[in-house]
């Protein structure tokens, strides 16, 4: 009688399973999709799916637009189309037009954070100065691997970040603590990764310069490996960044002040006919340079957040949250925050003459 | 029994193979009963009728010298009816001759044994004239060595005991046979080092063997299934192998080993799981780098039971556990495909099981047409035909070779049906199906007994020493100086 039950039990299990079955010929794999406004306030979603119908080498895949009241309208009426429904848990990318992002886009994500057949696990793009539609179907027309292009740009040179969606949703989640989300642009009818955009809220405010959005991922401990010049023509001296750890902390006695530590592996790379890198004193001299050249920038940045985009991207009053204070709390804190940087350069290596190889 | 020729002519009656020679002397005659088929003639002209001819003759020749015009043979005859018995047990010249009373052994098991039966004056002699009827010693053919020895066993037992006396030569290595079965009289002999097996074991195998009861015995497998008789798991639960080295290896850990004439496997018991992936050669092979050879051993166990189980639950459920490039692969790949994945899997794993069960059973010369025929339809029409997708081809490509790693038929068995049962639990619900068939998959092979041993050690239970020495890498040989603690009670095994 037990072995029966229990063979009930596994088969309720089991059958029960039944309805997740989906054959993989039955599912539309998509790849990106990007949203737009339509002038009359209606979603306009444009996706690319993965043409599996040639079992020759990857071509283009099927694009499909559709407009709809939501965001899940417009997506379901693609069935209308499509001879097979949307599969989202393979997406790679989701573009969102400026319009979205500048208005609140919360109710926007919550079509794809809600579904429980989607994942988190894509990346977020603003459309810069395009159409999101339009961006969609470049990368289909290109070929490029949205991935691995943010991947690149992210790993070499820093101005762009690789926070998918949870990563932005956990932020979101902290209090005292503002989103940034990368964008891309069509250059030449080309796709380019471009400066990154901040938040206030769910609101886009704009957009940090090029230079801005290395020091952002400087700040946020998020910068593998970048380019630093300090210095100019023949005084240049050209370093590239290959480690780099930025600590936050209160100051002790002054509640309303911020100390940023910042330290920076490097290797010089080149410099200008006036520089020489001979002795320690000459490799010091080129420290303090490159300090000095990081400090300015990064307080500038610091000023510009502070004064001028009133936006807490660097996550001021996530700190100060930590640290049990209320000055968060209150309307324009930010102004009232005083910053100390101290960044220490650290040259690994200078280059020599003769190589090994 | 009053003539015992007369009796043996009547049971004879339907015995047109048994032959009487009717050696005759004045008024005695000897008569030698044989079978035909199972002795060697040469020897019987050689030793038993020149022995007996030639004795009389040394004595006609001593006694009646000067008789120079009679026959030969009358003089024969004149002389054996006039002098007293020849003793028949002094004269031939075969070591094994005995003297055997007919009301209480049957004289036909020697007559059937390839013996031969010399009635004088209602005396019975069984000489041993056994004609060769086995094959000569030569490679395994079921298991596979490297470069350990190459002898296995052959049909005959006496030539088995043979190769493994020839291994360990201690007086302790224990043979008691056993005749089984009514009409067989199978000989069974269990071998054991009576100073290391655990004598309850043996006691408890013993017991089991005297229970059986049945017509005849042809092959090891009967006694398994005999002493076997409570285990209800699919796993074996004792190793059969073709290897003398193999089972002397076993013997001096103390285990038992059961050898049934005719068959050329011996039975080897109690068995773990591990001794089933592990593989005597491991043992003639540097001990370090064997690490990764047991490694591959056990990822081939996983995959040839899960492979199918994974494709299946990944392209029918769990699509979002997969890379996007895999899946498109996978999608693109399944385009066309007229079936579910699960028909197809279905389709392409029964016609490889069936094609590897003929490639078995057939002999080997249509053994390579079935392998061309299979290759080129399996693996190239199919596909080109649009009935299965060529990513089920390489899955099941996979699963068979994993598969090939084990070369017991009862272990190849067990891993064709679980590989079944994943695969029935993956369609049903993909992934957590593949979860539950594991659950079961472990609790079948816990809950197994071999012998009153639990068959995981030494997994479960827990030892780490064994575990050391066997399981995923191999202790060098000089420093493993303890015996097992579950096989004997005998520790030390070297200094």
């Amino acid at each position: 009688m037990r072995k029966y039950i229990i063979a009930l039990l596994i088969m309720v299990i089991a059958f029960d399973g039944l309805n997740n079955l989906r054959e993989v010929t039955d599912l539309a794999i998509v790849k990106a999709i990007g949203i737009d406004m339509t002038e009359d306030g209606q979603y306009k979603t444009t996706a690319i799916v993965i043409d599996t119908s040639n079992k020759e080498a990857q071509n283009e895949g099927i694009i499909y637009e559709s407009i709809g009241e939501s965001v899940h309208d417009s997506a379901r009426k693609i069935v209308n189309e499509s001879p097979k429904k949307l599969y989202l848990a393979q997406m790679e990318t989701l573009v969102l037009s400026e319009d979205i992002a500048k208005n609140n886009f919360e109710d926007t994500l919550g079509f794809f954070i809600r579904d429980n057949e989607g994942s988190n696990a894509f990346y977020l793009f603003v459309a810069n100065g395009c159409a999101a539609g339009d961006l969609v179907k470049s990368i289909n027309e290109e070929q490029i691997n949205i991935k691995s292009l943010l991947n690149t740009s992210a790993k070499y040179r820093g101005n762009c970040n690789l926070n998918s969606l949870n990563d932005i949703l956990k932020d979101k989640m902290k209090p005292g603590i503002d989103i940034t989300i990368n964008s891309a642009t069509i250059d030449n009818e080309n796709i380019k990764i471009s400066d990154m955009a901040y938040f206030k809220g769910w609101s886009m405010k704009g957009y940090l310069t090029d230079q801005e959005s290395i020091l952002y991922n400087l700040l946020c401990n998020n910068l593998n490996n970048t380019i630093l010049v300090a210095g100019q023509s023949d005084d240049r001296i050209g370093a590239e960044i290959i480690s780099s750890k930025t600590s936050m902390s209160l100051d002790k006695e002054n509640n309303n002040k911020i100390n940023f530590n910042i330290k920076i592996k490097a290797n010089i790379s080149e410099t200008g006919s006036n520089v020489r890198i001979l002795n320690s004193k000459q490799i010091e001299d080129a420290q303090n340079s490159l300090e000095e050249r990081v400090k300015a920038d990064v307080n500038d940045f610091l000023l510009k957040i502070k004064n001028e985009y009133d936006s807490d991207i660097i996550g001021f009053g996530n700190l100060m949250y930590r640290k049990k204070d209320d000055l968060y709390k209150e309307e324009n804190y930010l102004s009232q925050i005083e910053t100390d940087v101290n960044v220490e350069v650290d040259i690994q290596n200078q280059g020599g003459v003769t190589k090994k190889w | 029994m009053k003539n015992l020729l007369e009796y043996v002519k009547s049971r004879s009656k339907d015995l047109d193979d048994i032959f009487i020679r009717r050696l005759c002397v004045d008024n005695n005659e000897i008569n030698l009963v044989y079978n035909e088929a199972l002795v060697d003639s040469t020897m019987i002209s050689n030793f038993v009728v020149r022995s007996i001819v030639e004795c009389i003759r040394e004595e006609k020749i001593l006694n009646d010298i000067e008789e120079k015009d009679n026959s030969l043979e009358d003089k024969l005859n004149k002389k054996l009816g006039n002098k007293k018995d020849i003793n028949l047990e002094d004269t031939i010249a075969i070591n094994k001759i005995k003297k055997i009373d007919p009301q209480q052994e049957n004289i036909f098991y020697y007559i059937m044994s390839g013996f031969v039966l010399i009635i004088y004056k209602d005396i019975a002699y069984v000489v041993e004239t056994r004609g060769t009827l086995t094959r000569g010693i030569s490679e395994p053919t079921s298991e596979n060595s490297i470069r350990g020895a190459k002898d296995s066993f052959v049909e005959n037992i006496m030539k088995n005991i043979g190769l493994i006396r020839n291994r360990i030569k201690t007086e302790n290595l224990a043979y008691k046979e056993k005749r089984l079965g009514r009409k067989s009289k199978t000989k069974v002999g269990i071998m054991y080092i009576s100073d290391i097996a655990k004598k309850d074991l043996v006691k408890y195998v013993e017991e089991k063997i005297d229970k059986i009861d049945i017509d005849g015995i042809l092959d090891v497998n009967y006694i398994q299934e005999f002493i076997e008789e409570k285990n209800d798991s699919d796993f074996p639960i004792s190793i059969n192998t073709q290897r003398p080295d193999v089972v002397s290896y076993y013997l001096l850990q103390g285990r038992i080993v059961i050898l049934v004439d005719n068959s050329p496997y011996a039975l080897v018991l109690p068995a773990f799981f591990e001794d089933f992936i592990n593989n005597i050669d491991d043992l003639y092979q540097k001990s370090k780098n064997v690490t990764f050879t047991k490694i591959i051993r056990y990822i081939s166990l996983i995959l040839t039971i899960l492979t199918p189980a994974l494709y299946l639950s990944l392209i029918t459920f769990d699509q979002e556990s997969i890379p996007s490039e895999l899946l498109t692969a996978f999608a693109t790949q399944r385009e066309g495909v007229p079936f579910p994945a699960f028909v197809e899997a279905i389709i392409m794993i029964f016609s490889f099981e069936i094609l590897r069960e003929s490639d078995m059973r057939s002999n080997k010369v249509s053994g390579n047409t079935l392998s061309i025929v299979g290759a080129l339809i399996l693996g190239d029409a199919a596909v080109s035909a649009g009935i299965v997708s060529p990513i089920m081809i390489i899955v099941v490509a996979i699963t068979t070779i994993s598969g090939l790693n084990f070369s017991d038929i009862n272990v190849i068995n067990v891993l064709r049906k679980w590989r079944a049962i994943f695969m029935l639990f993956a369609s049903l619900c993909g992934i957590i199906g593949i979860g539950i068939a594991t659950i079961l998959f472990i609790a079948s092979l816990v809950s197994t007994v071999s012998y009153t041993k639990p068959f995981t050690y030494p997994v479960s239970p827990l030892n780490f020493t064994e575990m050391r020495k066997n399981l995923f890498t191999r202790l060098s040989i000089s420093k493993d100086k303890k015996r097992q603690k579950i096989l004997t009670n005998n520790l030390t095994k070297s200094r």
